[in-house]
């Protein structure tokens, strides 16, 4: 697969913003955002029909927000930095999952564990896709591998 | 509006979530309690972890991952099967939805196959399964 599809990646996206996360998500549209500040990225690295890693870029602001949304926590309430990386860490794999199941049909594919960091700005280069979670972005890059199988 | 309701009386299930995430756990408990409010779920982080509980007492399911670090999902369904805890329902929940991988795991004797992400109803029919097919056992 050397172009990959932006479409089935959003779409996985925005089942498991909504569906998991009961936030609202669509594609976002064209057009320059800010990049700075201390983003988080969870990874997922996959085989199967074809090999590589999946990550999810997400503004500290819209973590917060989907981690006090997901156990009801109020805006004093403090934030367990093990558990966010946890969610976000199940928040790339759903989605990584979710698209694999999308593209790769019949095949059986596998995940590796996710892995969450923070640094400062988000990853070089252009994403694969972007979606945006209650109005803030999603990156999603893909890296590929060549053919597994 | 004219509701439908059962002969048979709703017995209290007893479900054991088996997964490595916590929030994971907690997503799924609250899928669970939300369909079945009276429900009673019991958490276990990993095959091993389950195995204990399993040993201690009874449950009327299993609801477990694949990909866990120490025992994965597969694992923990043949150990089952080796301990003779044929009562126990099995049910994978997993994000891998390949025909593929839903055939292997197939034959390890899961009455479900659900992948996530997946909406309320899903679960709400399952808890209905399991509750028919424990009053067709009796």
């Amino acid at each position: 697969m050397a172009l990959i599809e932006t479409a089935p990646l959003t779409d996985a996206v925005i089942a498991v913003a909504e569906r998991s996360f009961f936030a609202w998500a669509e594609p976002a549209a064209d057009g320059p955002m800010a990049t700075d500040g201390v983003w988080h990225h969870a990874s997922v690295a996959f085989d199967g029909d074809f090999r590589g890693r999946t990550t999810f870029s997400v503004p500290p602001s819209l973590a917060d927000e989907l981690f006090r949304c997901f156990l009801g926590l109020g805006p004093d309430d403090p934030v367990d930095e093990a558990a966010l990386r946890d969610l976000l860490g199940e928040f790339a794999n759903m989605s990584c999952g979710s698209w694999l199941t999308g593209v790769q049909g019949r095949r059986c594919f596998t995940l590796a564990s996710p892995e969450v960091e923070s640094s400062g700005g988000t990853p070089s280069g252009e994403p694969t896709a972007v979606v945006m979670v209650n109005d803030q972005p999603v990156l999603i890059g893909v890296t590929l591998e060549g053919a597994a199988r | 509006m004219i509701e439908a309701h059962s002969s048979e009386p709703q017995r209290r299930l007893s479900l054991l979530v088996v997964d490595d995430s916590a929030m994971m756990r907690v997503m799924i408990r609250r899928a669970l309690t939300l369909a079945a409010p009276d429900c009673e779920v019991t958490e276990a982080a990993n095959g091993f972890d389950a195995l204990e509980v399993l040993g201690a007492r009874s449950f009327d399911a299993v609801l477990t991952d694949i990909n866990m670090p120490g025992m994965n999902g597969p694992q923990l369904l043949r150990e089952i099967d080796k301990r003779g805890w044929h009562h126990v329902r099995r049910v994978v929940i997993s994000t891998d939805g390949s025909d593929a991988r839903r055939e292997e795991i197939q034959d390890l004797g899961v009455m479900a196959y659900i992948t996530k992400p997946f909406p309320p109803e899903v679960v709400r029919d399952l808890l209905e399964r399991i509750q028919e097919s424990d009053n067709g056992a009796h």
